[in-house]
């Protein structure tokens, strides 16, 4: 295997010592890791709107955002908080079957672990029959679909008949978190049927440049790093690192999980406005290097 | 002088008093309690423009029980919301900074020294403070003055929202949250 020309080594091989960061795990993985979700004014409010309206059993929310907003980390995040509770029984759908319905249905049933049917109406009577059994245990089934975007006419016609079903309170007896890009928007715009019925609407902005030191500043704490250790991004580094990212969760992670590794490589001990400037001058398509 | 004369001549005392401002607590049916709270110069200042919002018959003193009814409304509403399921406040809502979003207000910025004063509130509107006092101390450590701070900016937004009558009393305005909220 040939070293990788940004940095000089075999990075498939490269086994950073993070301890010397004083973390114990890598704190910018860019995957969706709900213990790393940094709580941002936006997601504060779009949590709080989004986990009333589902446990007030109002039906759908609808959270929009652009790519690397951090909605996959929102979405795992209502997915772990509410399967590990006894009242509810949550399914989540990461990538939604192409524009057929009777697809989706299915999909979302074996999340549930129901039988999967041939024929709409029989797998819409699986989920009344599994809406019985739940509800006299009390239990809510919660529906969270990522990449909502995605969701076709016919799609938004099957959630509008599974939101009909009611709950012996008179809610809605399945709650649905729908998360997508901000062309999610557009497409409820042509389905009112469905638009109609959504309980509240959040949006995930970019961060703004103190919520991106905030993030990387979690981020550490979250991985181990003891608070009470010099800064390791001072004060000068934040402003090249939000003007480089545009403040997108994904993209600062990525940008400081590199100058993390550029850190270690150095032997150096903090990363400040002039590191960032010499890493970003150097290494300026460092987003294709892994 | 004759006997009717003197009939209509009043003292010299109830004259002094009779256009002068009256002075002290105002009276109340039931006496109101002292609770003690620590507010910021902004909250001092918000609680006077409040109290110029407020109908004729209506003043400064009687604020923090229309702020406490308020808040007892919503932390009331929102407990029958999540009725059913496990918990008194939805799990998304993890701090007080999010109860502030959840209800679409702005969060204030307590970098201003705080300085205790004394609110006279009414019985019932007592025991409700403590009540909401004690469901946000269990769910995110807020203390009495953070929950009064809460209760004057709900009452603020209340007073945006809804424009009371100018002759509205106390017991109605109650009704009207009430209604509202609940």
């Amino acid at each position: 295997m040939s070293a990788n020309p940004q940095f000089g080594f075999e990075i498939e091989h490269y086994k950073p010592e993070w301890d010397r960061l004083g973390v114990v795990v890598p704190p910018f993985t860019i995957e969706a890791d709900p213990r790393f979700m940094y709580l941002s004014t936006e997601t504060r409010r779009a949590l709080s709107k989004v986990s009333y309206m589902v446990e007030a059993g109002q039906g759908a929310s609808v959270i929009v955002g652009e790519i690397g907003t951090g909605k996959t980390t929102l979405a795992s995040w209502f997915h772990s908080r509410y399967h590990r509770r006894p009242d509810f029984v949550a399914a989540k759908i990461d990538e939604t079957p192409k524009k057929s319905g009777l697809l989706l249905l299915r999909r979302i049933a074996a999340e549930f672990g129901l039988r999967t049917r041939r024929a709409t109406e029989d797998q819409l009577n699986e989920f009344r029959a599994f809406l019985i059994e739940k509800t006299s245990e009390g239990i809510l089934p919660l529906i969270i679909i990522d990449e909502a975007h995605e969701l076709g006419p016919e799609q938004f016609v099957e959630l509008r008949r599974l939101l009909n079903f009611r709950d012996p309170r008179g809610g809605k007896a399945y709650q649905l978190v729908l998360l997508g890009r901000p062309e999610l928007d557009i497409n409820l715009r042509e389905v009112p049927d469905f638009n109609d019925r959504v309980a509240t609407r959040s949006s995930l902005d970019p961060l703004t440049p103190d919520d991106t030191r905030s993030l990387i500043e979690y981020r550490l704490l979250a991985a181990g790093r003891d608070g009470k250790q010099p800064m390791l991004f001072t004060e000068d580094a934040i402003m090249p690192i939000w003007r480089e990212t545009r403040g997108y969760p994904r993209s600062i992670c990525l940008l400081c999980l590199h100058l993390c590794l550029e850190l270690l490589i150095n032997n150096g001990d903090v990363i400040d406005g002039d590191f960032v400037a010499k890493f970003l001058e150097d290494h300026h398509d460092y987003r294709q290097a892994v | 002088m004759t006997t009717q004369q003197n009939k209509d001549r009043t003292s010299t005392l109830a004259e002094l008093l009779k256009d002068k401002p009256k002075r002290g607590r105002p009276p109340h049916p039931v006496s109101r309690q002292n609770v003690y709270v620590a507010l910021t110069p902004e909250e001092k200042k918000e609680m006077k423009r409040l109290a110029v919002s407020l109908p004729a018959n209506l003043s400064r003193a009687d604020l923090p029980d229309l702020a406490i009814a308020v808040i007892a409304a919503r932390l009331e509403a929102l407990r029958r919301a999540v009725a059913d399921r496990n918990r008194e406040i939805p799990e998304g809502v993890t701090d007080l900074e999010s109860l502030y979003l959840l209800w679409d207000l702005t969060i204030p910025k307590n970098q201003t020294e705080r300085k205790w004063t004394s609110i006279r509130v009414s019985p019932q509107e007592a025991i409700e403070l403590g009540r909401a006092h004690g469901t946000l101390n269990a769910a995110f450590g807020a203390n009495r003055s953070e929950t009064f701070s809460l209760a004057l900016i709900l009452l603020a937004q209340f007073l945006e929202d809804h424009p009371v009558p100018e002759t509205a009393t106390l017991g109605e305005i109650r009704k009207t949250i009430m209604s509202n909220y609940l």
